[in-house]
């Protein structure tokens, strides 16, 4: 009995110990908190015209390391991202003047409100899901 | 009997050990802040850190193992306890950041 229980404890050491996925552990929000931060980042310091390259990029880190990302974009700038159909995601609503705000269109949050251009906006409604967790933001620059 | 009682006692204690282990490896990644990392590039100019960046632009690999440029098998053995893409540094140019313990 004592030598089993010894076997045992061997074996799930060595499952343990070389378990390759340490990155489960990443809560979706760090993993949204990255996506909302870089956005920022880039629009205040390369310019808008990044957007649409770096979403690109997140959406195939998040489909590689395992997670479900997607998000809604609304924006008076052409950010060179597909338009919103209705029924598609990662994909903006572009508008000039004036936009309504509301939750049926940005699917995952829950937002009422009106966008006036001027001044510029970009915003983004996003999703990022693991299998037992997931965190949904809305955040306008 | 008392093997038994015994043999139970060691397992709990072995999980116990590997449950609070684990948990320690999640605190760990709420440690790091990401502004504090940006200064970290591929020219390995941080003797801290353990990290591997990955340049999305051309798909380059560089690993630093404490200030010192090195190949994989260096990182073996250490766990990835922190990533995060970041969009650049001084211009855009998009990267992973993976920093091992």
């Amino acid at each position: 009995m004592l030598l089993a229980t010894i076997i045992i404890i061997i074996i799930l050491s060595f499952i343990t110990y070389y378990n390759p996925s340490p990155i489960d552990n990443i809560n979706p929000n760090l993993i949204g908190k990255n996506f909302e931060d870089q956005i920022i980042y880039i629009y205040k310091n390369f310019g808008y015209i990044y957007i649409s390259n770096y979403t690109l990029h997140f959406q195939n880190y998040t489909k590689y390391i395992s997670y479900n990302f997607s998000f809604i974009c609304i924006s008076s700038y052409n950010l060179s991202i597909q338009e919103c159909t209705g029924n598609n995601t990662n994909c903006c609503y572009y508008f000039n003047g004036y936009f309504i705000v509301n939750k049926s269109i940005l699917k995952y949050c829950n937002e009422n409100f009106i966008l006036y251009n001027p001044p510029d906006w970009v915003c983004f409604c996003y999703n990022v899901s693991s299998s037992n967790s997931y965190y949904v933001n809305f955040f306008c620059i | 009997m008392v093997e038994l009682a015994f043999s139970i006692t060691i397992l709990t204690f072995f999980f116990l050990y590997t449950y609070y282990y684990s948990k320690y490896d999640n605190y760990n990644i709420y440690t790091f802040d990401p502004n504090n990392l940006i200064y970290l590039n591929s020219s390995c100019n941080n003797n801290l850190y353990i990290y591997k960046i990955i340049n999305l632009t051309n798909n380059d690999i560089t690993i630093c193992y404490f200030g010192k440029h090195v190949n994989s098998t260096y990182i073996q053995n250490y766990k990835p306890v922190f990533e995060y893409l970041y969009a650049g540094q001084n211009y855009f140019d998009p990267y992973i950041l993976i920093i091992f313990k």
